[in-house]
């Protein structure tokens, strides 16, 4: 492309040229003749061309021209100026280069008036495909004007500049363009690696350290931070460059509610501009804002391109999308610990409570416990002390969960211990549950009690003693569908230190009655309008099925429940004991 | 992947890291902490020497933007020396001569703090 360029470009000339080529004159002397041009201005032109069109460095090009013009004219002062047009179509003249002038403008628009002010003859360059430039030169030792033949070799020589200018800036566009891309493919791979680089195991700070790392470098930054969203306010949670994160809580606010890159300026954020803040970008979420990168300006002071916001913006994204990887895998952790945390208090639980329930003659029993997901406290018990005693119990310990499980656990150890010793001559079961009680108040924190409601059936008299303690009264039901609640004894357990003794109530099973203890989650269960299921349905259900066997009849209450609640919703446990005498 | 190490010595007044291998997001971590050490340690005049160094990504890059300010306003300098052709590419793709002096031979780096500390 080169040489066939060099090949027909002087042809050209010496073809313009050819028919003053007779009148040569002295090497020494400029062209006398207006109409002539001498061999040394052929061979000089030849050699331009030769040298031109062997280089693509515009300045070598331009300095090159300009030394050739003042070498033969003896001239002082001289320069290229070439033109464009703005972005108004406005045509833009600047001084590509110059020697011997002096405070030249560095763009002016009026071409004839910056030719008078530094005296200077301009001569067009155009190349075949455009209109480059002048070439301005100043006036002769002699003070003549330039003659036709100067004229034409000056033009010749422009001529051959324009060519050599074009390729000249064909050349570096193509440079330039040929560096964006490999900028850009460098943007890339430092994208790519970053999304192979976040992890899970990434604390929060490394995550951010390596997005203000790799900007930085690929941006060749000075400073950056990042800021994240933390309950009220945006904190510099990575820093870089700066001394400190800069801080303007308003002008945080008032960037971090912007969904786009901001470029700042004094005028805008003067409190962060003053901190060398240039730029902001959203980090964001799934269209949700977490938080803000600040960068200052570039070392090079280069301004940032479309290009480069952008890709900060997807550096900023994807560090984001970590954090929130992190964020839910964090989540999930928490969750299986919870989980894993209430498999064990359902263990505890489901081991305190009876596995099976004793056989006792003439009388039929039957319990139920179903747990809601979340573990609560209920407890019921049924075991005979000896051969004709039973002890039945329930218990509801407040909270849920491990702690709720472990009240439990503290309870059926206690009432366990005491009834080992049982003697039915000396027991007292006002004691006994005094003794709980000072038991569970002495071992139990302030905000945590237990309702409890226990009774000793002599299985051969039918005599049952009980005492309530603050538990939901249970219900004899007789045969003939009269109902009495038992809520006889005292307070809760574990509230206050035993003053007065707990009462004791004593009823009379007799062949026909079902009694019937229960904890809240059977009358406190909630139907889609939040209505409760209450006593009055439990003990309508009870008078129906006095007759039925204690399954049956346990069967018909948590079936009514749980018809009654919406289903799949069961907000507390259910548990409950009937015992029925034959 | 070859394994990245960054070997720390001192040659006179000055400390030379030698880098080797892939200095990329991974382990940039790694020469961080090399840099903040010696930082710490009021190591000033640091050369970095990139001849065995197959790779550099920009968060490689980062690193050396991170400590320039604070080595320079403690009189020091952060220079570099021996870079593969194609390492001191992207240097340059990313404008890094601008602020950083790059010397083909670690011995010249070394006697360009020598004579800064003269003078």
């Amino acid at each position: 492309m080169r040489l066939a360029t060099s090949a027909y470009l002087p042809a050209n000339q010496i073809f313009l040229t050819m028919p003053e080529a007779h009148s040569l004159s002295s090497a020494e002397t400029l062209p006398t003749s207006s109409t002539t041009v001498s061999q040394l201005d052929l061979n000089s032109l030849l050699e331009t061309s030769k040298i031109l069109n062997a280089s693509d460095e515009l300045e070598f090009i331009l300095s090159h021209i300009i030394r050739t013009v003042m070498g033969k004219f003896l001239l002082t002062r001289a320069c290229v100026i070439t033109e464009s047009y703005q972005d108004n179509l406005e045509k833009v003249y600047r001084v590509a280069l110059a020697r011997g002038l002096r405070d030249l403008p560095k763009d002016f628009f009026d071409l004839d008036e910056f030719a008078k002010q530094f005296h200077l003859t301009l001569f067009p360059i155009i190349s075949p495909k455009r209109e480059i430039g002048y070439l301005g030169l100043g006036e002769k030792p002699s003070k003549a004007p330039f003659s036709d033949a100067e004229h034409k070799f000056i033009e010749s020589l422009a001529s051959l500049a324009a060519t050599a200018i074009e390729n000249a800036y064909t050349f570096a566009e193509l440079r330039q363009q040929s560096r964006m891309l490999d900028q850009s493919v460098q943007k890339l791979r430092t994208l790519l690696e970053l999304a192979k680089e976040y992890n899970v195991a990434m604390s929060r700070t490394e995550i951010l350290r390596l997005m203000l790392r790799s900007i930085s470098g690929q941006m060749f930054i000075k400073s950056c931070a990042a800021y994240l969203w933390q309950g009220e306010s945006l904190v510099a949670e990575a820093c870089q460059g700066f001394e400190t994160a800069p801080a303007s809580p308003q002008e945080l606010q008032q960037l971090f509610a912007s969904l786009q890159p901001v470029k700042l300026t004094a005028q805008t954020y003067p409190e962060l501009y003053a901190a060398d803040v240039r730029l902001a970008i959203p980090m964001r979420v799934n269209e949700q804002p977490i938080g803000l990168l600040l960068t200052s300006a570039r070392y090079s002071e280069t301004p940032f391109s479309e290009s480069d916001i952008d890709f900060m913006a997807l550096a900023a994204a994807q560090a984001a999308n970590a954090l929130e990887q992190r964020r839910l895998f964090e989540e999930t952790l928490k969750k299986q610990a919870i989980e894993k945390e209430l498999q064990v208090a359902r263990e505890i639980q489901s081991a305190l409570l009876p596995r099976y329930l004793p056989v006792i003659g003439g009388y039929d029993i039957a319990a139920i416990n179903l747990p809601t997901f979340q573990v609560g406290g209920d407890y019921y018990d049924a075991m005979m002390l000896d051969d004709e005693h039973l002890f039945i119990a329930i218990a509801d310990v407040t909270g849920k969960g491990m702690p709720a499980a472990l009240l439990m656990a503290n309870l059926q150890a206690s009432i366990k211990a005491y009834l080992l010793s049982y003697q039915p001559a000396t027991f007292d079961l006002s004691r006994f549950v005094g003794k709980i009680n000072t038991i569970m108040y002495e071992n139990t924190p302030e905000d945590k009690f237990v309702t409890f409601f226990c009774g000793i059936l002599n299985c051969r008299t039918g005599v049952l003693e009980s005492v309530n303690a603050g538990h939901n009264p249970p219900y004899l039901v007789r045969a003939d569908g009269s109902l009495i609640a038992l809520r006889k004894g005292g307070v809760i357990l574990g509230v206050i230190p035993t003053l007065s003794p707990y009462q004791i109530e004593r009823v009379i099973l007799q062949s026909g009655d079902t009694l019937f203890l229960y904890t809240d989650g059977i009358t406190e269960a909630m139907n889609a309008q939040r209505e409760p299921f209450e006593e009055t349905r439990l003990e309508a259900l009870l008078i129906a099925h006095r007759s039925d066997s204690a399954q049956e009849t346990l069967h018909a209450v948590v079936e009514a429940v749980q018809h009654f609640q919406p289903e799949g919703e069961q907000y507390d446990d259910i548990t409950a004991v009937c015992l029925k005498a034959k | 992947m070859a394994t990245f190490t960054s070997t720390v010595r001192t040659v006179g007044a000055v400390t030379v890291i030698d880098l080797s291998g892939d200095l990329d997001a991974h382990t940039s971590v790694q020469l961080e902490r090399t840099i903040q050490d010696l930082i710490q340690k009021k190591h000033f005049n640091l050369i970095i020497n990139f001849s065995n160094l197959n790779y550099i990504s920009s968060a490689g890059l980062g690193v050396f933007m991170a400590f320039i300010d604070d080595v320079r306003a403690n009189g020091g300098d952060i220079k570099f020396s021996n870079m593969p052709e194609k390492i001191y590419q992207i240097f340059d793709l990313l404008g890094f001569p601008m602020l950083y002096e790059i010397y083909k031979d670690e011995r010249e780096a070394i006697e360009k703090f020598k004579t800064s500390a003269t003078t």
